[in-house]
């Protein structure tokens, strides 16, 4: 079911619009779905009143500067090669950035997979390889994959700085804050592939709000904001896959199998955004000799962000990127100052790449309205 | 980060398959996607099959990616792939 084209679903968002006739602000929680509604041009053909919020989805934007701060001080010690996955090396930390660590000469070496990780710890026996492991559930399965491997062969020149998060814990801990301003969630195209779609039927049941998981294609996300306008527009919060070519109810099992093996959920800091429960993954006990920290006896020290970098805000969907006094002015793309300046996908950098559409005043803010959300919900 | 690109099995050997994107070549680990056939195409992120799908909707998905990133990320996930991925040792592939 290929979807709409052009002036069709233009005046079917313009006319749900209208019907609604409200601010209306959707989340689309991935990175990849914000370039490419930007890439696309979609974000600017939507109706005037319906907003989208740029979400947590950007791996590199959501990483505590506390983990960025213990990366640079591996990749400083003698002996230890640092693997990390490219996007990573120009975040800034406290201390400087990856890149700047190999510029004074730490070895930091940008792997395509978890595997080229453990492979560098093959062929380099006599040093210790860290792996940064970044990235939500499409990730983390591979960082799997690799502990396993390391621990078939008995490698014990490889270590992992587990950083990986949990998509749908961060969902609701946005839901959970009194002052949020969400109607609705565009799911994740390629998360979902592993968690499956049923994964986000808390944030209907629990919170009210219509999830709509969608591909990366304009005409399907054009498809996806219409589903959530609709829903908006009844007064119903349901789940909906429009990506069914790829995302099942269940998800990828195999790969839920991995996680489970070696990881557990726990409690841990996203940027800006502080600690959330059960929104992180740690190593399982069996695994623990693994985790880089322990290996070098560190610890994790404290977050120390620019105080006038509001990426926390932009990230929560409370403000857009230029209302940060910093926004093209002292952070771009090439001297970032906050990680959500530093990514491709990083609200911050893709407004300064695309443009941000102006907007004539902050969102407003207004909770779970029992009204419009009633009785009638059916997830 | 989290972009998956669509790849056709052209080898397979064990829990690792050779596909191709858009003329790179690229290994990539098929743990996710266990039973995986030369001839099928796969969704790939980060060197993992994620996803099995259909041909009509990996055309479809190669279409709209060089279309709305003008072919930008694809080159880099491509040519990166297969400058950068290191490979295991004695895999025949
Ligand atoms: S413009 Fe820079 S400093 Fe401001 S919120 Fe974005 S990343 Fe942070």
């Amino acid at each position: 079911m290929r979807p709409l084209t052009g002036d069709d679903w233009r005046s079917e968002l313009q006319d749900l619009a209208v019907r609604i006739g409200r601010r209306v602000n959707l989340m689309e929680v991935c990175g990849t779905h914000t370039v490419a509604l930007f890439r696309t041009g979609l974000r600017d053909l939507l109706p005037a009143n319906v907003r989208m919020i740029s979400g947590p989805g950007c791996p590199v934007c959501v990483t505590a500067q506390r983990h960025i701060d213990a990366a640079i001080r591996l990749a400083g010690l003698p002996g230890v090669i640092l693997a990390t996955y490219g996007d990573m090396l120009r975040v800034p930390g406290r201390l400087g950035s990856l890149e700047s660590q190999r510029a004074s000469g730490a070895t930091v070496r940008v792997v395509q997979s978890a595997r080229g990780a453990v492979q560098l710890a093959r062929d380099h026996p006599d040093r210790q390889v860290v792996f940064l492991a970044v990235g939500f559930e499409t990730t983390a399965p591979a960082t799997a994959v690799a502990l396993l491997e390391a621990q078939r062969e008995g490698l014990r020149n490889f270590g992992v700085l587990v950083c990986h998060k949990l998509v749908v814990p961060a969902m609701e801990a946005l839901l959970a804050d009194a002052d949020h301003c969400i109607d609705g969630f565009l799911c994740p195209g390629h998360v979902s592939v592993i968690i499956g779609a049923d994964a986000y039927r808390p944030i209907v049941r629990r919170h009210r709000r219509p999830c709509v998981i969608a591909g990366f294609e304009s005409g399907d996300m054009a498809r996806a904001i219409a589903a959530l306008l609709r829903q908006v527009h009844d007064g119903r919060a349901a789940l909906e896959n429009l990506y069914p070519a790829v995302v099942s109810s269940r998800g990828n099992r195999a790969a839920q199998r991995l996680l489970a093996e070696v990881f557990e959920p726990a409690d841990g800091p996203w940027r800006a955004l502080g600690d959330i429960p059960r929104s992180t993954l740690a190593l399982r006990p069996r695994f623990q000799r693994f985790d880089a920290m322990q290996r070098f006896a560190l610890r994790l020290g404290r977050d120390d962000d620019h105080p006038a970098c509001r990426c926390g805000e932009v990230i929560m969907g409370r403000v857009e990127p230029d209302a940060c006094p910093l926004f093209a002015n002292g952070c771009d793309p090439l001297r970032p100052v906050g990680p959500c300046m530093v990514s491709g996908e990083g609200t911050c950098a893709a407004w300064f790449k695309y443009g941000g559409r102006a907007r004539p005043t902050q969102p407003a803010a207004h909770g779970a309205t029992p009204e419009r959300v009633g009785p009638g919900v059916r997830p | 980060m989290c972009l998956a690109v669509p790849g056709k099995v052209i080898e397979c050997r064990g829990d690792e398959a050779l596909v191709e994107l858009q003329g790179n070549r690229m290994r990539v680990s098929t743990h996710l996607t266990p039973g995986a056939a030369i001839g099928d195409w796969l969704l790939i992120h980060a060197g993992f099959a994620i996803a099995r799908l259909e041909e009509r909707e990996a055309l479809e998905t190669w279409d709209y990616l060089s279309q709305a990133f003008d072919g930008e990320w694809l080159a880099e996930f491509g040519s990166e792939a297969g400058k950068r991925y290191e490979s295991p040792p004695n895999s025949g592939l």
